[in-house]
């Protein structure tokens, strides 16, 4: 409610009247149900029963007072005075929401609606409407409060939404990869049984020197270390992840993912061409995460080149270090590529070309390089092909 | 007429060497060493290529060959051997997935496979298997090589005679389907098992009927 209809009555009053206001506006100015006071130089002039009340304050108890006793602090007094004063000048009013202050000293918020009583003479005051809104301010921070919290379980549901796909996608490429990982550990096991076997063989015979044996026991040892290793990954990727930020050489989770694809290399004849930066980066990653990456964008590339003539079957991964600290991983196959068409669809969850394609690997690989801090992208190979590449933050070395 | 290396080959069996045949380092050398344990003589090739570069007719032994390699593969490298007259017999080591392709190499000859992971007892006794198998097959190869030598070393009247002999005849009743006399085929008969090298006519004829029987 603004004050302009009580200035209005004053007014009228003053000019029919020029010392009291007529009997219908001091009616209306002491039963208004709104907070009303006549302020000049600061100074209550007068105000009605309703403002006392909403102040604490007994009959006539602010009468003449100065402003400054209803405000939270001098400060807060003063600032006030000088903006709503200049506010009353230029436009003859102004509403002001802020803070003031009880008898009791406990604070409240209020809405003030200022109205000058003549522009043009100052000295004549302004008249003030003053209206309680902390039930409105209450309800308006528990909605900002809600929304912040709504906000938050969005963000988790996403989050755990994301968490959940990237684990499907991991889950899905293990099981088809399971064919292909039993036979990645059949192998160093195969190995460590012949030496095994031959060193048996040996020793039944007495044949052999004990720097043979033990040249012979090494290896073995270190085939069954490379199929523990295949069962640690494999595990890695299908129990349920618990998200961990670990300094990690990048280099070595490329050749972790490089080791548990070679059977589908070899068995496609695909070349690799590795040009790794010199110096192994080191970044801070969730290391399951990142190798899931590597992982999906190295499968990608071998089933792109399934199709491709067998001499042109090459996958070249790189890693360059960019300025400002940052490590860049590319990753190029010499497959059909992806059509101008196809590449605003490739990062879609669900997107696939494939006949048992989930259409998760590219949403996934993205979703967590951003949540890393970095982006993936696409473009297409020079030589043919499609090529993937995306960067992350290093750790500097101290 | 056979080839001229053939001959050699058949002529000096060189000593029975395990061809190990397979892409990966760790297979290769753990292998060698299982075998030559065994006390096997062995001789590794990282690729089919490899092989071939070093595959000699008069090779003998076996060939022990992974199913999956880049370049040739194992079935892709037996048929060369087979155009090249390379008769190893071959034991492929199979890993998940290839045995259909095995099974095809299978109809084309002396081959054996084990499923990876194999028991190594059992890849053992079947490069011995294979490495009989081999000497057997050399050793039959030898006699029909030396039994044609000697059939082209035979007269058209000799053959004639042998032919009828081998057909159960008598002397007397091959001199008078030749028109010949009874002396005259005992002395063509006389004369035909000396170049024969046969000791006996029950040695005649089991390296004939024998021979013809056989298949390389
Ligand atoms: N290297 C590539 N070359 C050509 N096309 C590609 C390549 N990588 C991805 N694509 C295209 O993008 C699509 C989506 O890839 P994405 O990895 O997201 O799913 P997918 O491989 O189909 O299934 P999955 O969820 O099992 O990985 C593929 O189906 C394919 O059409
Ligand atoms: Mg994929």
């Amino acid at each position: 409610m603004s004050a302009a209809p009580v200035v209005e009555l004053l007014r009228r009053a003053e000019r029919q009247e020029p010392r009291r206001p007529s009997y219908e506006a001091s009616l209306l100015f002491e039963h208004a149900a709104m907070a009303i006071g006549h302020v000049r130089d600061r100074q209550l002039q007068r105000c009605n029963r309703r403002l006392e009340t909403l102040f604490g304050y007994g009959p006539g108890e602010l009468n003449q007072r100065n402003l400054q006793m209803l405000y939270p602090s001098y400060s807060d007094y003063v600032a006030c005075g000088r903006s709503s004063g200049r506010q009353l000048e230029r436009q003859g009013s102004c509403r002001i929401e802020r803070l003031m202050r009880r008898r009791d000293g406990s604070l409240f918020w209020c809405q003030l609606s200022g109205q000058a009583v003549d522009v043009s003479r100052p000295s004549a005051g302004s008249v003030w409407t003053i209206e309680d809104i902390s039930a409105r301010k209450q309800a308006e921070n528990a909605l900002r409060e809600a929304q912040a919290q709504l906000e938050q379980q969005l963000a988790e549901i996403r989050r755990r939404h994301q968490e959940d796909l990237a684990r499907a996608s991991r889950l899905n490429s293990m099981s088809e990869m399971a064919g292909a990982l039993a036979h990645e550990l059949a192998q160093p096991l195969a190995a460590t049984l012949n030496y095994l076997h031959g060193c048996q063989l040996r020793l039944k015979q007495g044949d052999c020197t004990s720097e043979q044996l033990d040249g012979v026991i090494s290896r073995a040892i270190q085939h069954t270390e490379t199929a523990g290793s295949i069962v640690r990954q494999v595990h890695g990727f299908v129990r349920r992840h618990v998200p961990e930020t670990t300094a990690t050489d990048l280099h070595a989770l490329i050749g972790d993912m490089l080791g548990l694809l070679d059977h589908q290399r070899r068995k496609l004849g695909v070349r690799l061409e590795l040009l790794l930066a010199p110096a192994p980066p080191t970044v801070m990653v969730d290391a399951l995460e990142i190798r899931q990456v590597l992982l999906n964008l190295i499968r990608n590339a071998y089933e792109a080149m399934a199709t491709s003539p067998a001499e042109q079957r090459l996958l070249r991964i790189e890693s360059r270090p960019l300025a400002g600290g940052r490590v860049e991983v590319t990753i190029s196959d010499r497959g059909p590529g992806i059509s101008p068409e196809a590449c605003s669809q490739i990062f879609d969850a669900y997107f696939t070309t494939k006949q048992d394609g989930l259409g998760l690997g590219l949403a996934v690989c993205r979703s967590i390089i951003e949540s890393h801090g970095g982006s993936l992208r696409v473009a297409s190979n020079p030589e043919g092909g499609a090529c993937f590449r995306f960067d992350l933050n290093t750790v500097m070395n101290p | 007429m056979k080839a001229a290396n053939e001959m050699t080959e058949i002529l000096t069996p060189s000593r029975s060497t395990v061809f190990v045949v397979d892409d990966d380092t760790a297979m290769r050398d753990s292998l060698r060493w299982l075998l030559e344990s065994a006390q096997l003589n062995v001789q590794t090739c990282d690729s089919a290529e490899a092989f071939l570069a070093i595959a000699r007719p008069d090779a003998c032994g076996c060939l022990v060959l992974d199913v999956q390699m880049p370049g040739l593969s194992g079935p892709e490298l037996m048929d060369e051997l087979k155009r090249r007259h390379i008769h190893l017999p071959i034991l492929f080591l199979s890993g998940h997935g290839d045995i259909p392709t095995v099974v095809q190499a299978m109809k084309g000859g002396a081959v054996d496979f084990l499923q990876k992971p194999y028991d190594n007892a059992q890849l053992l006794e079947r490069i011995g298997q294979a490495l009989t198998l081999d000497a057997d097959s050399r050793d039959a190869r030898r006699r029909e090589f030396l039994r044609s030598q000697r059939l082209e070393g035979l007269t058209a009247r000799e053959r004639e005679i042998l032919d009828q002999v081998v057909a159960g005849r008598s002397n007397k009743e091959v001199g008078r389907k030749l028109a010949i006399s009874y002396k005259t085929v005992e002395a063509h008969r006389g004369r035909l098992m000396r170049k024969m090298g046969a000791a006996s006519f029950a040695e005649l004829l089991q390296m004939m009927l024998g021979g013809r029987r056989e298949t390389i």
